[in-house]
């Protein structure tokens, strides 16, 4: 039983086994920086909103103005800022998404390493945990819970989180069930190391891209759906966010007064940072499967002889034949 | 036959003297006592049984090494896993020193215990994690064990490198496994099983995945090491020439019985138990005269929910009655050359 | 002296990295005859597979041939376009797999899997497809009922005979088998490897057979080829080479294989490590690890010269046999 005796896909096999820093690759990666770019601009004007734009919430101006030199994106039905609006809302919304992103990963994570590593009742116990999570149905749920909760960003991190933990949990599990069985675990059991330890330094760093892809499922996920729940108005309808602004657009007939200025740019901030980030999960699919990268020199090399690619091996005779 | 016996083995020493050190009456450092394992098959209404192991007794002693040969299936892994603690018996016992170890630590093995029994596995692609490097894999044992560090780690480090013919040990100390190939990695996974200072080795077929110019390489290896550090071995292989080679003793597994142990030259000459035969016979040999003929008919053991009787009867060319029935019990047919077989029970 | 059934002539085979072009089989040239097996050994990364998989231009992107010619009862397989390869495959030439559980499809019955391979290439009805189905699987021992079994219901032994009979699904005058009974049992090895002797003996195929196990192949082939990185490095008739082998990497191997009988003897097998074929060794790519080399093994490639009227050899050490009469 010679492994990699299979020459044909050796090749493909040793470029897999090239486990180079994901950021070093990431970071050669188009869609990834462009993603990354994008994501810090969004980052760092949250951040800076407050010496940047007006107060957002004050009643300035007329109501339902169109973008003009002095308030650039309008104003919204009660007469506030759109452009500080939009900005402001960031840093709520962002830092909603983050933290509900860090949160799955932590709880998931651990829930998901420790039902795979141990097995047995552990495993059984918290598998049921896991599928009890898995099947509440996540929107009627956050509606119920939000609706009982006092309203603010704060309850619906803790609603986003309990219903979206459960599915990388599972993702997780899947994973260190696979590599649990590996030699290396097996070698280190029998080397004495404790379970702590064989969990997070050894079974833990290999699924590294997992983990980081799911931080960016989540983000994107508790994005979306606080402003979904805010525009339902379940948020608390008094703080500026994303989700809050499209509320108090849709409550001020917006779309009746043809005011596309005080939907349009939210809109597109919040589509902007979920196509960032979904690009850099695209990345991270690519870096960790470089089979695409393996055929591009030999398309080249058709290319170059002029060689239609079809099922059978191609033949283009080299000159120094 | 003597003079075959006095000539040179691949240690270097006269062959009568590892026949003298295996059936050395002295305190074994492993015993192996009717060591049984099941594992519940199936799901729902089909819950099954199936026979890993059944009955397995052997003594392992200082300096000595036992080639444990059987096919997929035969449970000579899973001996080597019950061994190392990755698995637990359903029946049985092991005894470490003379102590029964199961009984002393029941739920988990001691760290005193993982510094005296090593494992080296088959896979020298997975046995290495692939995000560390060489010198993190032989820190590991010898932080944890021996509470070393900074020079006195590097020194150590560097210098079981050198024992495994890794050199230079700088270099290869810097190196991730994707790096190295796979013998080097063996070699490596050898000298972290080494850097315990263990007293037995559990070697689970550890050249059966390596490129064929490579093995011999890491068994002249492995004796060298037994020499220099009086370890023991369990080495583990469904190849009879290399388990003739390194071992001084084999056991033949079939089924998940020893079906057969006898020194090495025994066993080949003078093999009693038809299974032994069958896998002799089967072994390539490019210089017969003419391909020996399989008595026995084809087929694999039933494993689950398994009948009563010798489970080689459904095969054996030399089948009785009694053989459908009864199990038999192993029967020593000379010093050191133990069957389990029913044409040796008069 | 009748003509080859196949002959390759300068083969070469390169694989496009992006780390760089990789020349994994390298000027290979060897005849197989009609109702011969032609052994080809070596350890992994030699070429051996690939070689085999470009004779049949079954090799995924980014294989590329390069150069020489194959040619297969005459006809030139290197020229030939998709369709016309098609029909070539398995008709002519079929190849046995090395993991049957890689070859065959685990949600198909066996005897669909079979009956897909007649129907492809013959006028048949489903029912004759059937009967032939069942008369191959009998040819290799196994019960006819199990054409409705599912590939994980058979042992890994079955699984591979079966995937033997596919491979004789059509009768073809030659057939590849890489690496056949590798992840098997040494028992079933056996079964197998004279189940294959005797239906050679009825059939009259020829046989590429390709392993990294010597012994095995000593006592199956008639001729054998050891490939080393990429290039033949000694051809001749099985007895011979096994008795005489006279490349060191050859010699090197026959010390890889601790006997099971016989005198007990200290093997070394072979020091150092396979070459890395992105960068192969300059000269003879051997050199590093071998106990005789000379200066010249350094410097020049040894080319491949006949040095007794069935034994090839391609080292420095043999030219001065080759001027013998």
């Amino acid at each position: 039983m010679l492994v990699n005796d299979d020459e044909t896909m050796g090749y493909r096999r040793t470029l897999k086994q090239k486990p180079r820093g994901l950021w070093g690759q990431l970071l050669q990666n188009k869609k990834a920086t462009f993603g990354l770019c994008i994501v810090l601009a969004f980052v760092v004007l949250a951040l800076l909103s407050p010496l940047l734009v007006r107060d957002p919430s004050a009643f300035l101006a007329v109501p339902l103005a169109p973008p003009s030199g002095e308030y650039w994106l309008g104003t919204t039905g009660q007469g506030q800022d759109v452009f500080a609006q939009t900005l402001y809302g960031a840093r709520t919304s962002l830092w909603v998404g983050f933290s509900v992103g860090v949160a799955v990963i932590v709880i998931g994570t651990s829930v998901g390493l420790a039902a795979g590593y141990f097995g047995g009742l552990v495993d059984d116990v918290l598998t049921t945990l896991i599928n009890v999570f898995l099947i509440m149905p996540g929107l009627p749920l956050a509606v119920v819970l939000a609706a009982y909760l006092p309203a603010g960003p704060l309850t619906l991190a803790f609603v986003l989180i309990v219903t979206s933990w459960s599915w990388h949990a599972r993702v997780v599990r899947a994973q260190t069930l696979s590599l649990r069985h590996k030699d290396f675990v097996n070698a280190a059991i029998v080397g004495g190391e404790s379970h702590t330890r064989i969990m997070f330094l050894e079974i833990l760093p290999n699924m590294t891209s997992l983990i980081v892809s799911g931080f960016i499922g989540a983000t994107v996920y508790a994005i979306g759906a606080q402003v979904g729940l805010e525009f339902l108005g379940l948020g608390d309808v008094s703080v500026v966010t994303w989700g809050t602004n499209l509320y108090w657009a849709a409550n001020n007939q917006a779309l009746l007064t043809e005011s596309w200025w005080t939907i349009v740019p939210t809109g597109l901030a919040i589509a902007l940072t979920g196509f960032a980030l979904v690009m850099i999960n695209f990345a991270i699919d690519e870096v960790t499967n470089p089979r695409l990268k393996s055929e591009s020199a030999w398309a080249e090399a058709l290319r170059a002889a002029e060689v239609a690619p079809g099922f059978s091996t191609p033949v283009i005779r080299s000159k120094d034949a | 036959m003597t003079r075959a016996r006095a000539a040179e083995t691949p240690s270097g020493e006269a062959d009568t003297a590892g026949q003298a050190r295996a059936s050395d009456a002295g305190t074994p450092i492993l015993e192996v006592r009717q060591l049984g394992k099941y594992f519940a098959v199936g799901g729902g209404l089909k819950r099954q049984r199936l026979r890993a192991l059944n009955d397995v007794s052997f003594k392992l002693h200082p300096r000595e090494v036992i080639a444990l040969v059987g096919e997929s299936g035969s449970g000579k892994s899973t001996v080597a896993k019950i061994l190392a603690r990755l698995e637990q018996p359903t029946t049985g016992h092991v005894l470490f020193q003379g102590r029964d170890i199961l009984a002393a630590e029941p739920k988990r093995a001691s760290l005193d215990y993982r510094s005296k029994v090593q494992m080296i596995f088959q896979d020298p692609f997975g046995s290495l994690n692939p995000l560390h490097r060489v010198r993190y894999h032989l820190e590991r044992p010898l932080v944890r064990h021996h509470g070393l560090e900074a020079t006195a780690l590097e020194e150590r480090i560097l210098s079981l490198l050198k024992a495994v013919g890794l050199t230079p040990p700088g270099e290869f100390a810097a190196k991730l496994p994707h790096q190295m190939s796979g013998g080097q990695r063996q070699r490596v996974a050898i000298a972290r099983a080494l850097a315990v200072e263990p007293a037995v080795i559990l070697a689970d077929e550890p050249i059966s995945m390596l490129d064929v110019s490579i093995r011999m390489g890491v068994l002249n290896l492995m004796l060298k090491l037994k020499e220099e550090r009086d370890l023991a071995y369990l080495y583990i292989t469904h190849d009879i020439g290399s388990a003739r080679y390194i071992g001084d003793s084999i056991m033949v597994m079939y089924a998940g019985h020893i079906v057969e142990s006898a020194s090495s030259d025994r066993l080949i000459d003078a093999a009693a138990h038809p299974y032994t035969e069958l896998l002799l016979a089967a072994v390539p040999d490019p210089s017969a005269e003419k391909p020996r003929a399989l008595s026995a008919k084809s087929g694999a053991p039933k494993l689950i929910d398994p009948p009563p009787g010798c489970p080689f009867a459904d095969r054996c060319p030399k089948v009785k009655d009694v053989c459908k029935r009864e199990n038999p019990e192993p029967v020593e047919l000379a010093p050191g050359h133990r069957v389990r077989c029913h044409l040796y029970r008069d | 002296m009748p003509e080859p059934l196949l002959s390759i002539r300068n083969l070469r085979v390169e694989y496009l990295t992006p780390n760089g072009p990789v020349r994994a089989v390298d000027n290979v040239s060897f005849d197989v005859g009609a109702g011969e097996v032609f052994g080809l050994a070596g350890e992994s990364g030699c070429g051996k597979s690939t070689l085999a998989l470009a004779a049949l231009r079954l090799l995924p992107p980014p294989a590329l041939i390069t150069g020489g010619e194959v040619l297969f009862e005459g006809k030139d397989i290197l020229g030939m376009d998709d369709a016309a390869l098609a029909s070539f495959r398995w008709r002519k030439i079929s190849l046995v797999f090395q993991s049957a559980m890689n070859a065959l499809n685990p949600v198909l019955t066996v005897g669909a899997q079979i009956c897909d391979v007649i129907e492809k290439h013959e006028r048949v009805t489903r029912a004759q497809a059937l009967e032939r189905s069942a008369e191959l699987l009998r040819l290799m021992g196994i019960d006819s009922t199990r054409l409705r079994s599912y590939p994980h219901q058979l042992s890994g032994g079955m699984r591979q005979r079966v995937v033997i009979a596919i491979a004789l699904a059509l009768k073809p005058p030659m057939m590849f088998m890489d690496e056949p009974t590798t992840a098997l049992d040494v028992v079933v090895q056996r079964e197998i490897m004279q189940q294959i002797a005797e239906l050679k003996r009825e059939l009259g195929f020829s046989i590429l057979f390709i392993t990294h196990d010597l012994s095995l192949m000593v006592e199956f082939s008639d001729r054998i080829g050891i490939l080393y990185a990429g290039k033949l490095v000694e051809l001749s008739d099985a007895k011979s080479l096994f008795e005489k082998p006279r490349h060191p990497y050859t010699r090197g191997l026959m010390a890889s294989f601790p006997a099971v009988r016989g005198p007990r003897r200290r093997l070394d097998g072979i020091s150092g490590s396979p070459p890395d074929m992105l960068h192969p060794p300059e000269g003879c790519r051997f050199h590093p690890r071998c106990s005789e080399a000379i200066p010249r093994c350094r410097s020049t490639r040894p080319p491949l010269l006949r040095v007794a009227p069935d034994a090839e050899v391609a080292c420095h050490l043999y030219p001065a046999e080759a001027r013998r009469p």
